[in-house]
Parts: C-alpha cells; sequence; structure tokens
C-alpha cells in the first residue's frame, strides 16, 4: 500500500484487488453504488466475480447468503444506510443465524456521506448490528488500517460488518508495524492527564485535537478501538484503571455505540470512572460540507479540545 | 407431532406434502448420509413454516430418525425449531422470516454456475408470500443472471393468516406475473404426484430460471381443515377431530417417546 493513499474507499478499492488476487473465493456484490464505494477497482480486475445486483439491497444480502453456503466468501459492499437499516432481517435469517462467512462493508458511514443528509447517514449501524450475535463489528479509520483489516477479515471465518467512512483526506495514524488483529487495541499516543478512547475516522480527528491539547499543556492519551464486537473487554478494564478520566469519541449516537460500551465496560467493572461520551447526541443526520458538519454535530479537533478542557480540571457534568 | 407439542403449522404443511415427497424421493440428487456433499441439489423451504411436512419428509429420507423428530419437535433442547434452522441435518439454509428463500436461492444457483457444477436448487415459496418485495427483487435478479438451475416451485393454496390471499392483497395473476420477470412458467396439480414429476422431469436446460405454480389445498387430507385458514397455525385439535384426522389421513398418531 503506498503511503500517500489518504481517502479511505480508494484504499479499500485497492485492498480488495489485493485480496482478489490471493483468494480466488472471494466474490464481491454491489447494489449500484460500486463508484462511490470504490468497489469498481473490483469489477475492473475480476469482471467474474464481481455482482451487480442493483437498486435491491435485501435480494444482494440474501444472495450473499446463498453464495457463502456454498463456498464463496462474499464481500458485500454498500452504503451503510441502505445495508443496515433496509437489511437487518435479511442480515439476520440470511447471513447472522445460519452463521454464514459474509462480510459486510457499510461505506459512506456516519456522516461522511455529508451532501447526503439523514437518509443516507447512520449513526445507528454500531448499535443496530451489536444486537446480531455471531457477527464481528469493525470501525476504521486510517487507510493503511483499512487495507490490514480487510485482507485479516477475509482470513477469519464468520459475518463480519466493517465500517468505512467516506474520507478522502484522512489523518493517519497508522504505522507500517500497526498490524490489524480482531479485538486489537491501538495506542496511538501516550499521555497522563486522562485517556482518549476513539474508534473510526474520529481517531485522526482526535489525534490532531491531542497535539493542539499538549500545546496548552495538557497530555492526554489516545486509544483507537476499532473492534467494537467482540469487546476487548480485558485490554480497555486496564486503560479503565490507569486513567480515572475517560474520553470516548465517536461519529456515531452516543447511545448504543463506542460510548455505551466503555460505560458498560466501567460500570461493569466498577473501576469508578468519569466518563465522558463525546459523539452524536441522539440526531438525526444533516447535509453540509464535511467540515462544517464536524462542528455542527460537535465533532471538530476544535470541538474536543473546548470539551477536554472544560471538564478535566473540574467536576462539572459535562452537558 | 404437532399435536403432542400443540404448537406448529398444519394447513400450510399439508398442502405441500406431495411436492416435498416427490422431490426428497424422486427428483432431487442428495445423499442423506452425506448432508454437506457439495454437488447435492439444494432445497430452501422459504415458506419456513412448513417445517412440520419439510423435517417429517427429511426423517422418513434418513436424515434423522423419526422418533428422534417426535420426540423434540420445538424442544427447548433439541434443534428442531419450528422454523427450520442449518444445525438439522439437510436443511440447507434457516428460514422462517418469509421472502428470502428466491435470493438465498439464486446465490446457491449462481454460485453452481460459477464453480461449473451441475447441481440444480429447488426453493418452495407460498403463495401469500409472494406479497414480499424481496421475492420480485429475486425474480429480476435470477433472470438476469440467467438460473436456468434454479427452481421455485409455488405452493399455491390461495390461504394466508388473514384469510384467501385474493382478499388480502391478490398476487393474481401469479403465471402472468413471473413470465413477465422472464421466467420459465409452469404449472401442475401440486397433490398429483405423477404430474409434478412429470413436470419437474421435464424442465428444459435453458438459462431461463424456473418456476413451478401448484395448485394446492390448505389443510389437504383432513376434511375440516382443508380450505379453512384457521388452521393456517396450531389450533387445538379435539378427541374427535384428531380421530377423524387419523382415519382420513390413515394413520395412527405417535405419541411423543
Amino acid at each position: 500500500m503506498p503511503k500517500k493513499i489518504l481517502s479511505l474507499r480508494d484504499a479499500f478499492g485497492r485492498s480488495l484487488v489485493e485480496i482478489g488476487k490471493i483468494n480466488k473465493n472471494v466474490i464481491v456484490l454491489d447494489a449500484d453504488v460500486a463508484h462511490p464505494t470504490r468497489a469498481c477497482f473490483f469489477e475492473e480486475s475480476f469482471p467474474d466475480r464481481f455482482i451487480q445486483a442493483g437498486i435491491s439491497e435485501q435480494n444482494m444480502v440474501s444472495v450473499a447468503g446463498g453464495l457463502a453456503s456454498c463456498g464463496f466468501i462474499p464481500i458485500v459492499v454498500c452504503f451503510a444506510a441502505f445495508l443496515v437499516r433496509r437489511c437487518f432481517d435479511q442480515i439476520y435469517n440470511s447471513i447472522c443465524f445460519p452463521n454464514l462467512n459474509v462480510k459486510l462493508v457499510g461505506g459512506y458511514c456516519g456522516f461522511t456521506t455529508w451532501g447526503t443528509g439523514a437518509s443516507h447517514q447512520t449513526f445507528d449501524d454500531i448499535a443496530i448490528m451489536n444486537t446480531l450475535p455471531n457477527i464481528a463489528i469493525i470501525n476504521v479509520g486510517d487507510p493503511n488500517e483499512v487495507d490490514k483489516a480487510m485482507k485479516e477479515i477475509v482470513k477469519v471465518e464468520g459475518p463480519v460488518y466493517i465500517r468505512i467512512g467516506r474520507l478522502d483526506e484522512s489523518e493517519p495514524f497508522y504505522t507500517e508495524q500497526d498490524t490489524f488483529q480482531t479485538g486489537r487495541i491501538l495506542n496511538v499516543c501516550e499521555g497522563t492527564n486522562a485517556a482518549v478512547l476513539s474508534t473510526g475516522i474520529m481517531t485522526g480527528v482526535c489525534k490532531k485535537a491531542l497535539q493542539k491539547l499538549r500545546e496548552d499543556g495538557i497530555s492526554l492519551a489516545l486509544y483507537h478501538i476499532p473492534t467494537l464486537k467482540p469487546v476487548n473487554t480485558k485490554a480497555i478494564n486496564l486503560i479503565l484503571q490507569d486513567f480515572k478520566i475517560i474520553y470516548t469519541v465517536e461519529d456515531h449516537n452516543i447511545f448504543g455505540g463506542l460510548g455505551s460500551l466503555i460505560n458498560d465496560t466501567a460500570i461493569k467493572s466498577n473501576t469508578g470512572n468519569r466518563i465522558i461520551n463525546i459523539g452524536i447526541r441522539d440526531r438525526f443526520g444533516k447535509c453540509g460540507s464535511l467540515r462544517d458538519l464536524f462542528v455542527y454535530f460537535g465533532l471538530s479537533e476544535d470541538d474536543i479540545c473546548r470539551r477536554v478542557k472544560s471538564t478535566l480540571f473540574n467536576d462539572h457534568r459535562d452537558i | 407431532m404437532i399435536n403432542n407439542v400443540q404448537c406448529g403449522h398444519l394447513g400450510g404443511s399439508l398442502s405441500c406434502v406431495e411436492i416435498l415427497v416427490c422431490l426428497y424421493f424422486q427428483v432431487m440428487n442428495i445423499d442423506p448420509l452425506k448432508p454437506q456433499w457439495e454437488e447435492r441439489d439444494r432445497f430452501i423451504n422459504s415458506k419456513g413454516h412448513a417445517t412440520a411436512a419439510y423435517y417429517a419428509t427429511l426423517a422418513h429420507r434418513g436424515y434423522f430418525e423419526r422418533e428422534e423428530l417426535i420426540g423434540s419437535f420445538i424442544n427447548v433442547r433439541s434443534h428442531f425449531e419450528e422454523h427450520g434452522s442449518v444445525s438439522v441435518p439437510g436443511v440447507d439454509i434457516s428460514t422462517g422470516s418469509l421472502g428470502q428463500g428466491v435470493s438465498v436461492g439464486a446465490g446457491m444457483a449462481l454460485a453452481a454456475k460459477l464453480h461449473k457444477r451441475s447441481y440444480k436448487t429447488y426453493v418452495l415459496v407460498g403463495d401469500g408470500e409472494c406479497q414480499e418485495g424481496q421475492i420480485w427483487e429475486a425474480a429480476m435478479f435470477g433472470a438476469q443472471y440467467e438460473l436456468g438451475n434454479l427452481i421455485v416451485i409455488i405452493d399455491k393454496n390461495d390461504l394466508q393468516v388473514s384469510g384467501k390471499t385474493k382478499d388480502v392483497i391478490s398476487v393474481d395473476p401469479l403465471a402472468q406475473k413471473w413470465s413477465s420477470f422472464k421466467w420459465d412458467v409452469h404449472s401442475a396439480d401440486g397433490h398429483d404426484p405423477e404430474q409434478l414429476l412429470d413436470c419437474l422431469g421435464s424442465l428444459s436446460e435453458g438459462n431461463s430460471p424456473k418456476v413451478l405454480i401448484t395448485q394446492t389445498v390448505k389443510g389437504k387430507g383432513i376434511s375440516f381443515m382443508e380450505n379453512n385458514p384457521d388452521w393456517h397455525s396450531f389450533k387445538k385439535l379435539t378427541g374427535e377431530e384428531l380421530k377423524i384426522a387419523e382415519q382420513e389421513l390413515g394413520i395412527k398418531c405417535l405419541k411423543k417417546f
């Protein structure tokens, strides 16, 4: 993977091609969005293993179940909104209950489909998929990570939902040495005052926010948590023990996403942390430029800095 | 078996018995001793509630013991769920949520084509189930990918939970609908094994997917259940009703082991 790629979807498309070369059982399904998701890279290289299902996502997901039951490794690529919200029952019945080896790729997740508004945006996909037994949920945020995660999930048997934002100028936080393994948590920055736990594209934003905070003498550790199911409770507990104050950051509803998972873990482990959940506060999406949407939802680097400064050294309730 | 546990779907099971028997005992290339054999013909019971007939057929065909089935149907500790799941030997895919079977079958049929294997995929669909939009997504997909190895059999018993299909949301004219979706359409009496076998044995090898619309009677074989939507799902049988059912079917119900 050349270092210069900053686009997550370009990294995904290139990764698909490399996977297709190595594994002849990989077959890609699309619902008329191959160009925006970059599944078209695979179509160009392997037209015989590219299935255009048209604008019929429900059929596509069930077809993938049938293909998997006959030995293929289907990679279903779609906008997350139409994959998760529209096809939940098909994912439940045609894939997860029979535990079939289908990889579901939710592109344009969160508000990264910035121009399209609520119908296309997903602040609910992690919460929805988390209720399904058998499936793993991966939320990536760095082009290198996209490539490594895709190659890893194809090797592991079973259903996976991987969330890949449309972020064409990402802030990389992966090094060449970093490897992807389901459940592994990446320690992006060391710090002492508190820990930030983030997922997906928010880790790049947090990394920049933490650099700014450091200039103001605030030292935060940053942990990237790509695997939201199964949760690596052991590793999270170690972080919860090391840091009294925890920030969770996600481009997803704070109900049912990373924040909820961390709150849940802390309560079960009785670690007594103060946890501040930064994410979408139970709202529908909105269209606007990507830059404006980060600000609109309070998820820009400046917003994160502000939330940290207003909460770190006082015990006032965070609102 | 249904009467033992007081749960299950009688009417829609009785309407597809001959179809299942013809498939499993004559038409399909299968080996009950090797339920995962890669070259086997596939079967999807898309009208997933018809498990009583489906499981009974699998048991008689030798996938598992009849006594095991009768003793543990819908038992929480057994794998005989009321809607079929893949943990039961011979069940190729779990079903129960209507409308997904033709799509899954299309995936299996497509896999056969891509793997250059000769097996066929059969999908049993209810006529009421054709109200599901996904059926028609799958119909378009099957024609587009020229899945001549995909055979959908419609158990057209004209009834669904709320009454006559034509009064709920009419699916007619079914033959014209499938035909306009570019499928080869055939029809047969779903309770006449000779007709069924003739039809299933003479399907063309062409690239069009096939649909066989079978006219059936819900609750077939038990007079007071026939054409009566009240027997879609379980209704308690009185002693007298059980006796009539046994007489008319010419069987003696096995008690739970």
